[in-house]
Parts: C-alpha cells; sequence; structure tokens
C-alpha cells in the first residue's frame, strides 16, 4: 500500500499478528511489476505449502483444485498488490494462523543498522463491551502529549467510525473469513489503522472519562523499544519490563512483562529472575505479547522447573520433537542457584499469542503455573519462512504444537481465572488482572526457608 | 512461533563469521603458498 511517498503495509489481522508488523514502513521504491516473477511467485508459494506443511491432509482443502483455481487469477494479475491478493487468499483458505505474505519491501533490510522503521502514535486497545478502549498510553508519546488516558473510548480513526469498523469485522465472522476472534481482530484491525509510519498523522477521535468528545491529531514517533532482527525477518521492537510489587498482606512479587520472545531479551529475562529469587511469588505478564522464537519458551521455563520436563511435542510431517525444558543451575553471574520454587502467575489477553501460548499451556500442563486474564489469540503453529522469486518473503505453518494430545491452535489458553478489564478499571488506574494473580499469590503457602 | 532450524542459524552465523575468519586466514594462506603462486 502506498500512503505518504513510503510502502506501508496494513494487512488483515492475520498478518499483524506474530510479528506485529502495524506500521512497519521502508523508504525503497518499487520496482514496475513483474509478472513472470509474480506467477512463479504464486507457483512457489503453492509448492512450499504443499511441501512443507504439517497436515497432509490440508484440513479438508483440495490443494491441488486450489492452485487450478487460482493459478488464472494469479496469471492475470495486473500489478503486486493483486498478485499478493490472490497468494494471500491461498493460504487463508487453510484456515490457519502463521500463513502470511511478507512484502519485500520490510523484508529487504539487510544493511540498514535497524530494518525498517516503525512508528507508533503510543497507544493500545482492546475491544470491551462492544467498545475500543484505550488500555495503554505510552509515558511521553504522541497519545500522551494529546492528553489521550486509559479508559478513553476510540470512535473514530481517519475517516472511519470504530462502531463500522467493528461491523465489518463482524460481518467477516459471520461468514468464517477469519481465522481469530473479534476481540483479536479488533485489536489487530486499530493497530492497523494507527500505526502510522514515524511523522505521519492519524486523526482519531475519542470519548474522555466523562463521555466528551475529543479529537487528536497523533503524528508518530518511532517506536519505542529495542530493534531486533531475525534473518531477513522484518525488524522487531522489543520491550521489557521487571518491577518489584507488593501486594496483600505484605506478599512480595516480581513482575516480569516482555511483548516477544526474541533472543536479546534472553539476559534481561535471566537478570530478573535473579533479582526477584527471594520474593514469595513472579508473575509473567505475556499480555499483549504476540509471540517469537518457539526455542525461547524452554528456556524461560527452566527458571522454575525443579527437574526436566516436557512443555508440549512440535510435530511437523517428518518429525515428532519434545520441547524440553531443563532446570536453569545457574546464574546470569555464574552462581548456582535452584528454580524460583515460589508461585508463578502467567497473565494473557486476546493478543497473547504462539510462543507466549505454547509457554503458558505446556506449563500450565506440568502444574506450574496459574493463568489469569483473557482467552488468548490460538494461534499457535511453528512457523519458517522462505524467500519467493519476486523477493517477498512467504512465511509458513510447518509444525502442530501439541500439549498432551492437545492443540491449542483456533482455541487459545483459557485462563483459570478469568478476570475481565473494563473500562471503569482502566479509568481508575487499576489492574484487575494483575490485582487478581497478586491476591492468589498471597494465599499461597510461603516457603519456611528462604 | 518461530521455528529456527539448526542448518539455517549455522547457515546464518557462518554467513556473519565467514568475512572475518577469510581477512585473518588470508595472510596464513598466502604464507603457505608457493612463491610464484603469490600475488
Amino acid at each position: 500500500m502506498r500512503r505518504n511517498g513510503v510502502i506501508a503495509f496494513r494487512g488483515p489481522a492475520i498478518a499483524v499478528v506474530l510479528l506485529a508488523l502495524g506500521g512497519c514502513s521502508a523508504r525503497a521504491p518499487l520496482a514496475p511489476y513483474d509478472r513472470s516473477a509474480g506467477l512463479e511467485s504464486f507457483d512457489a508459494s503453492w509448492r512450499i505449502v504443499r511441501e512443507t506443511y504439517f497436515d497432509t491432509t490440508f484440513a479438508g482443502v483440495d490443494w491441488v483444485a486450489l492452485r487450478d483455481t487460482l493459478r488464472p487469477r494469479a496469471e492475470r494479475a495486473r500489478g503486486l498488490n493483486e498478485l499478493r491478493g490472490v497468494i494471500e487468499r491461498m493460504l487463508g483458505r487453510l484456515g490457519r494462523s502463521h500463513f502470511m505474505l511478507i512484502p519485500r519491501e520490510l523484508a529487504d533490510t539487510a544493511g540498514s543498522a535497524t530494518g525498517v522503521v516503525r512508528g507508533s502514535v503510543g497507544l493500545d486497545v482492546r475491544l470491551l463491551a462492544d467498545l475500543l478502549v484505550v488500555t495503554e498510553v505510552d509515558a511521553g508519546g504522541p497519545a500522551a502529549r494529546a492528553g489521550v488516558r486509559p479508559g478513553w473510548v476510540l470512535v473514530a480513526v481517519g475517516r472511519d467510525s470504530t462502531s463500522a469498523l467493528l461491523e465489518r469485522l463482524r460481518e467477516r465472522a459471520r461468514a468464517r473469513a477469519t481465522v481469530y476472534r473479534i476481540e483479536t481482530e479488533a485489536w489487530g484491525t486499530a493497530r492497523g489503522r494507527l500505526g502510522v509510519p514515524p511523522d505521519s498523522a492519524v486523526d482519531a477521535a475519542f470519548l474522555d472519562h466523562a463521555d466528551r468528545s475529543v479529537t487528536a491529531r497523533l503524528v508518530a514517533d518511532t517506536a519505542p523499544g529495542q530493534p531486533v532482527r531475525l534473518g531477513s525477518l522484518p525488524t522487531v521492537f522489543t520491550r521489557f519490563r521487571a518491577e518489584r510489587r507488593a501486594g496483600p498482606d505484605g506478599v512480595q512479587v516480581g513482575v516480569v512483562r516482555f511483548n516477544a520472545w526474541m533472543a536479546p531479551l534472553m539476559r534481561q529475562i535471566d537478570a530478573a529472575v535473579d533479582s526477584f529469587r527471594s520474593l514469595d511469588g513472579m508473575v509473567l505478564d505475556l499480555r499483549g505479547n504476540t509471540g517469537g522464537i518457539g526455542g525461547m519458551i524452554g528456556g524461560v521455563a527452566g527458571h522454575f522447573l525443579e527437574r526436566r520436563d516436557t512443555l508440549g511435542l512440535m510435530i511437523t510431517r517428518r518429525n515428532r520433537l519434545a520441547l524440553v525444558a531443563n532446570p536453569r543451575l545457574v546464574s546470569a553471574d555464574a552462581r548456582p542457584v535452584r528454580p524460583f520454587a515460589g508461585p508463578v502467575a502467567v497473565l494473557v489477553d486476546e493478543v497473547s499469542a504462539s510462543a507466549s501460548e505454547a509457554f503458558t499451556g505446556g506449563m500450565r500442563a506440568l502444574g506450574r503455573v496459574r493463568v489469569f486474564g483473557h482467552q488468548s489469540m490460538g494461534a499457535v503453529l511453528g512457523a519458517s519462512w522462505d524467500r519467493l522469486p519476486d523477493g517477498d518473503l512467504l512465511y509458513h505453518a510447518i509444525m502442530a504444537f501439541d500439549i498432551r494430545g492437545a492443540n491449542l491452535e483456533g482455541r487459545g489458553v483459557v485462563p483459570d481465572e478469568a478476570v475481565p478489564l473494563t473500562r471503569a478499571d482502566l479509568l481508575a488506574g487499576r489492574d484487575p488482572v494483575l490485582d487478581a494473580a497478586l491476591r492468589w499469590i498471597a494465599a499461597q503457602p510461603r516457603p519456611v526457608a528462604r | 512461533m518461530i521455528v529456527e532450524t539448526l542448518a539455517r542459524a549455522i547457515g546464518r552465523a557462518l554467513s556473519r563469521a565467514l568475512p572475518a575468519l577469510m581477512r585473518a586466514l588470508g595472510p596464513v594462506l598466502k604464507r603457505l603458498m608457493p612463491p610464484e603462486r603469490r600475488e
């Protein structure tokens, strides 16, 4: 999509998920459409999925017939966007997460320090009681500077009212044109609309705490967070926070929050666990964490397991591989330690996806964590990527993840304690999900000796 | 979740390390060559 002289990627919610590409931009001009490379990319996409998709029955989709139907359309495509639409349509027929076509403008980042630049207007939303409500405002960010506060209702973005956008999503859900539940789609749509490149403006209309109309022109900053690159995948901006919180009855809890499972965060997570070892409990806040490197979840799980255990089975077409977590017996500064044995709560919501769900589902099956919040996204497959002949990247599922014979794809993790988030909580500065976790930790027996 | 295959991870590490390795090895290889083949 071309806007403001830059290439911005705003696919359907399915494409925003997992890598969270909203608001990415790359300032490279596109070459004219190469019809033969385009058709080769269609064929390559079809073939890669045929050869690597973990389910050889394709869940009832006739993969050969689908190619025969769509290939003439790929052949007739008059431009890159049209071709991409045909390929995305083919991938969409599988009805699974972890399929997306990543435009080469976002993938071709070799040679630049951070790859693509991502913009942010500094707010996040969730669908609460049929309203898109601001759940977070970045301190000092564009939304904060405009006076936007958590608990405000987003009523319009650009020329579209959010109620009209939501009605469209409901129609898509009725037509079964989406993989995700409406609350996830609503987040993805809002993220796509608000995710403009740096220095671009979005006009947004809100209802404030007293239901008064407020309009604001939000000019995006560069997204906060550390840029992390993995191969030719688009840059991921990681955010991490660790803080000590006091709960009921003076209970002391370490709260660790991060938005993606990316290897450079491991050191920070290890250091946070080290600093919280002597506390009464820990909270892993995976709300809004859309996933990342699957291999990392065993490393984090090992901080909380006394013995080697299996989080789940990774099932590809040819292999079944156990995802094993080994107890972490050495601190970040090389001292011998015992894994943390106190209570561990995990917070999830409708944006917690993929590696976050595999971790949470696997640890719960082992009886090691209690889960609080809202049912997670249900995007629990393993994926890899391949470069297509025209330069785009095909990100595609190659692996199912089974936890004791059950599969969370399409379902997600249902919390042990479903804690609804309300607009009133947000306006009052409360976090009922974290509060529920702190209450549970306070009710657990304290270790006799530390 | 992203699945990193071992082969791909090794390939990535090698592609990063190879230029430096070749630069380091260059003088050594040159010394090992017969004098008539040295540039």
